[in-house]
């Protein structure tokens, strides 16, 4: 038989790990309000994922899975094409950001990966603005005030991942993680 | 920490009432897709295909969702109405509107008419590996599990006294570390979770290759007329001199 790219207990730990990220953006609300606040768990469970499946596309994947879950569940303001593209570029962004920068486990480069993939959930609402045929200026100036939330919550969520794989590597889990496997 | 309040369980808002409900998904995202694709055309052709398509949300019983849609992002339409028009021109805002609107509202009859697990279905007959429309499926049927394990660990570390100053955008920078007690617990269940689920998927026979679906979809001659149209009508749009 065919070997599969994603083993079967990966897979399914990248789907908890999607369900999970829809889970916390409903349940983990913070008192925050500002754009991209829920990027703090979102980020942080996405660079775990790409360590515990250590495979490329792993962020990806989880970014379109959580992407369709947040689609039926209505999540996201701009509709459901919005949400589908939107969560899964931050997946795509992770792989990239992962690609070039190396072991997320740092937590220089935990935060780097965080702010990358956070920042292209950015891009994808500045094209959708552009698309519609709006002058890229106004897009610019009307989501001005969201970049710098969206690249701070990014830079949280990337350094609470690094912390929470350091905490984890401590715990044992990779070792655990290993006999499973 | 003070924590918003929340829905107390996950759903997905299937409108039964609508007579697509009963159409084939692959006729549905191919309708959407469609759909999506008339944003691209200019104002006069616009305007018909949100005229046709509203008449088509009331037929289908969905216009209270696409009004519900429109209404979360009535702010961004006012705000980029309001500057287009006056600093470029009222056609442009006009356009830039309707078609924000389009774009906002295609697949909400896709959504609003199919469960997930008859989208896994569908997007399984078009082609995806059956692996991965599983996960559509274990995904959809394990969020109301990990609400709850969020719940729970978010009590739980509440009552050790974990985030005993209220939680705002002064004190997240010095607090993220304490973010750590819920990642952590979460994590390790959801994994321990995921080995569970692995080992009875591996008991059932998850990747034997004889394997067939419960359920299977029909394509029906509706579906095919509805497909017809839709193609028919954006053809019609986009090519119309």
């Amino acid at each position: 038989m065919k070997k599969k790219y994603f083993s079967t207990f990966q897979l399914i730990v990248l789907t908890l790990f999607s369900a999970l990220i829809v889970a916390a953006k409903i349940a983990l609300r913070l008192p925050i309000q500002l754009p991209g606040h829920s990027g703090l768990f979102w980020m942080a469970i996405m660079i775990v994922a790409t360590r515990v499946v250590p495979k490329k596309g792993a962020a990806s994947f989880v970014g379109i899975v959580s992407g369709i879950m947040a689609t039926f569940m209505g999540l996201g303001d701009f509709g459901s094409l919005n949400t589908l593209i939107s969560y899964s570029a931050i997946g795509i962004g992770v792989d990239l950001a992962l690609l070039l920068l190396g072991n997320p486990e740092n937590l220089v480069v935990a935060t780097l990966v965080g702010i990358i993939g956070h920042f292209a959930k950015f891009l994808v609402k500045w094209a959708f603005g552009a698309i519609s045929g709006a002058p890229l200026g106004f897009v610019a100036l009307g989501l001005a005030r969201s970049i710098i939330s969206y690249l701070v919550f990014g830079a949280l969520g990337g350094l609470l991942g690094g912390l929470t794989l350091l905490a984890l590597k401590k715990a044992g889990f990779f070792a655990y993680l290993a006999e499973k496997k | 920490m003070k924590w918003k309040n929340r829905k107390p369980f996950i759903s997905t808002d299937l409108e039964e009432a609508s007579p697509l409900r009963n159409f084939d998904p692959r006729a549905k995202l191919f309708l959407s897709l469609c759909a999506s694709v008339v944003v691209m055309l200019p104002l006069q052709r616009l305007v018909i295909f949100l005229g046709i398509y509203i008449i088509f949300m009331i037929w289908a019983r969905l216009f209270s969702r696409f009004l519900k849609q429109l209404d979360k992002i009535k702010w961004v339409l006012i705000f980029l109405f309001l500057v287009d028009w006056l600093v470029v021109s009222l056609q442009l805002a006009v356009e830039v509107t309707l078609r924000l609107t389009v774009v906002t509202s295609v697949f909400t009859v896709l959504i609003a008419t199919t469960t997930p697990g008859e989208l896994a279905l569908a997007l399984e007959r078009l082609g995806l590996p059956y692996r991965f429309a599983f996960s559509i499926r274990l995904a959809f049927q394990s969020l109301s599990m990990l609400e709850q394990e969020w719940q729970a660990i978010l009590e739980a570390q509440k009552s050790r006294g974990v985030f005993s100053d209220i939680m705002n955008i002064r004190t997240i920078f010095t607090k993220v570390g304490d973010l750590v007690s819920l990642t952590v617990p979460a994590i390790v269940l959801a994994t321990r979770q995921a080995w569970v689920i692995t080992e009875s998927a591996t008991a059932r026979g998850f990747d034997s290759p004889m394997r067939k679906p419960y359920r299977q979809l029909s394509f029906t001659t509706r579906d095919w007329v509805l497909g017809i149209i839709s193609a028919g009508l954006v053809l019609t749009l986009i090519f119309w001199r």
